[in-house]
């Protein structure tokens, strides 16, 4: 499966968004279809259309072109306050103001609904968040990951269709991340909310998500499930920026594509191809080896829990980055040690078109 | 190690030095104050430094001089019209020029702290005259309007000042859970701006109160303002009770910027 999204009618299909500032392309003919209870992550670096993708959706920005449903709803022609969407904003934008109570019962009380309902309703979300006893704090009162449960409780009250993250992670210290990103997650799926994320992290959108769109100058690079963007990214672009990965030069003829050391790769186009190589898909042998297709030297090393990551300069000025287990015999090279590499499986490995 | 807790020999002179000026500083802002309320205790009856003996009787004769009283009443009456006109024309105007969309915004925001930026007496010059054009005489209304006119600046600035540091995430926030522009202004950013509103309230009414180089220009013939009233008191009776009722404006305006500063918090405004 490519990641394409197969079942009936997306619950959110988006197609053809545009949208520029002056010369600035910020998206460009962006199409995303979304199921029902599904969730997707928006991955990119700052300025790669993302956020603006989420603004979209949101109200808060105007696209040039294109179209945007939430369950077969024309949503372009809904006013920002009539959305069926509810957004946890990058650093929450709680009410200072307000109480906790009064912050998630702000949805509520705007839709002019009755005050004991809005007791009821406040009380039974702070609930289910754990946040019952800090329902009368004020947000300034409130760490980082209880602030984050406030965001959410407000935009879960009023029952949207569809649940927007802003980087909701990014204020948290990285201890916390992991556990609120599990139990965001949970949250999710146990209401069976329709959730899209947006983060430059890709660690994050690894953890998180059904699919992951990777996102890069305005356009939508890539949408596959997680597992699928790190073995079968279907750029270099994708390869580079998700996980760790080493690009080598090779070139292709009548089908197959060799690597030194002797390793054939099915390569569908002839000429110059990039390879990618990812850290831990190398061997680490003797520099006597004759199995290795390089020679090189270890330049620096990183223990990273139980593996080590190295960084080997080949005699031809190629860098590899290569990852060992510490408990391998390969787990404890000095730096200038000489090795041999080669790479370990020529299925996991993906061919590109050489970009130039 | 005992040398990470050593300051540098420089660095100590130069705290010494901010101390000082800090301080120099502070007495030449509060020192003239308080050598006008020490003489307004003074039983000489005439206007020396420093004072000799102690009565409330300049107060009591304060009291009991018609013309100043009168003169308060004016002063007040002004002080509370130009609050209440830079907020009406304040609030507004700092918010379409920190979150409007519109050509000239810039520009507007430039503009509106022009009459500030021209002299007092100017500016009541001009505003004395304008107003003869359009049968507008001195009084305590022409004279309102062109304090307000001098002051708004303050009030826009400071509104515009706390606008800007609001996140425009909290109103965003508030349109996404279903308010309505103007819920979200009576919800959200009202709320957030009242302690620049209370500062700005506090300033413009203290400056309707005590303006003079407007005013002088521009006050009813017979709504003179205490400023007024004293200029004269000053050329014509040179008693303590002038400096009574120095220190009589001088206790308000404590009193204003106590109340503001307490209840809602000045230090707010750096939020």
């Amino acid at each position: 499966m490519d990641g394409a999204y197969v079942g009936l009618a997306p619950f959110v299909a988006i197609d053809g968004l545009t949208k520029r500032f002056g010369d600035h392309v910020a998206l460009a003919d962006c199409a995303l279809a979304i199921g029902r209870g599904e969730i997707v992550t928006l991955l990119g670096p700052s300025g790669c259309g993302k956020t603006t993708l989420l603004r979209c959706i949101a109200g808060f920005a105007e696209p040039d072109a294109g179209r945007i449903a939430i369950d077969d709803t024309d949503t372009l022609a809904l006013p920002v306050n009539r959305r069926p969407v509810g957004v946890v904003f990058q650093n929450y934008a709680l009410f200072p103001h307000l109480t906790v109570a009064a912050n998630v019962g702000y949805g509520l009380k705007m839709r002019g609904v009755a005050k004991a309902e809005i007791d009821r309703r406040v009380a039974e979300i702070l609930a289910l968040v754990s946040l019952s006893e800090l329902k009368d704090r004020y947000p300034i009162a409130l760490s980082g990951g209880q602030q984050q449960r406030v965001a959410v409780a407000r935009a879960l009250v009023v029952e949207p269709k569809l649940l927007l993250l802003d980087e909701a992670f990014n204020a948290l210290d990285a201890k916390l991340r992991a556990g609120m990103q599990a139990e965001l997650r949970k949250l999710i799926k146990r209401l069976g909310m329709t959730a899209i994320f947006v983060t430059h992290d890709q660690d994050e959108a690894l953890a998180i998500s059904d699919r992951v769109a990777v996102m890069g100058s305005g356009r939508i690079a890539q949408v596959a499930n997680p597992i699928d963007i790190y073995d079968r990214p279907a750029s270099p672009y994708v390869a580079q920026f998700v996980g760790t990965s080493n690009m080598l030069e090779a070139r292709a003829s009548g089908g197959v594509a060799t690597l030194p050391g002797g390793i054939k790769l099915a390569a569908p186009i002839s000429g110059n191809v990039q390879v990618l190589v990812r850290p831990q898909n190398f061997e680490i042998l003797d520099a006597s080896d004759a199995r290795a297709g390089w020679q090189g030297r270890v330049t620096f090393g990183r223990p990273a829990g139980a593996i080590v990551e190295y960084e080997i300069d080949a005699a031809d000025g190629t860098s590899f980055k290569i990852a060992a287990l510490r408990d391998s015999p390969a787990g404890h090279l000095p730096v200038g040690a000489k090795v041999g590499l080669a790479v370990r499986d020529a299925g996991t490995c993906v061919v590109f078109e050489a970009s130039s | 190690m005992s040398g990470a807790k050593k300051i540098a020999l420089t660095d100590r002179i130069g705290v010494a030095a901010i101390y000082a000026i800090g301080l120099l500083s502070l007495a030449l802002l509060v020192a003239p104050s308080l050598i006008v309320v020490a003489i307004s205790f003074d039983t000489r009856s005439y206007v020396s430094f420093p004072p000799v003996g102690f009565t409330f009787d300049w107060y009591a004769k304060l009291f009991a001089t018609p013309e100043l009283i009168q003169a308060m009443w004016v002063s007040l009456k002004v002080g509370l019209i130009v609050t209440g006109m830079c907020l009406a024309l304040g609030v507004p105007t700092a918010i379409a020029c920190v979150r409007g969309r519109f050509k000239g915004r810039q520009a507007l925001s430039v503009f509106v702290l022009f009459p500030h930026m021209v002299p007092g007496i100017v500016l009541g010059i001009a505003i004395l005259f304008a107003g003869a054009t359009i049968n507008a005489r001195p009084s305590i209304g022409l004279q309102s309007l062109a304090v307000a006119c001098f002051i708004l600046a303050v009030m826009i600035r400071i509104v515009m000042a706390r606008l800007m540091r609001l996140d425009v995430a909290l109103e965003e926030a508030s349109a996404n859970l279903g308010a309505t522009r103007f819920q979200t202004f009576r919800h959200v950013v009202l709320p957030l701006l009242m302690p620049a509103i209370w500062a700005g309230a506090a300033f413009t009414f203290i400056e309707g109160f005590d303006n003079i180089s407007v005013a002088i220009f521009t006050h009813g013939h017979r709504d003179r303002p205490l400023p007024v009233e004293l200029m004269s008191l000053v050329q014509n009776d040179n008693t303590p009770m002038v400096a009574a009722v120095s220190a009589a404006q001088i206790a308000l305006s404590v009193v204003i910027l106590g109340v503001v500063s307490s209840t809602l918090g000045l230090e707010k405004l750096n939020d």
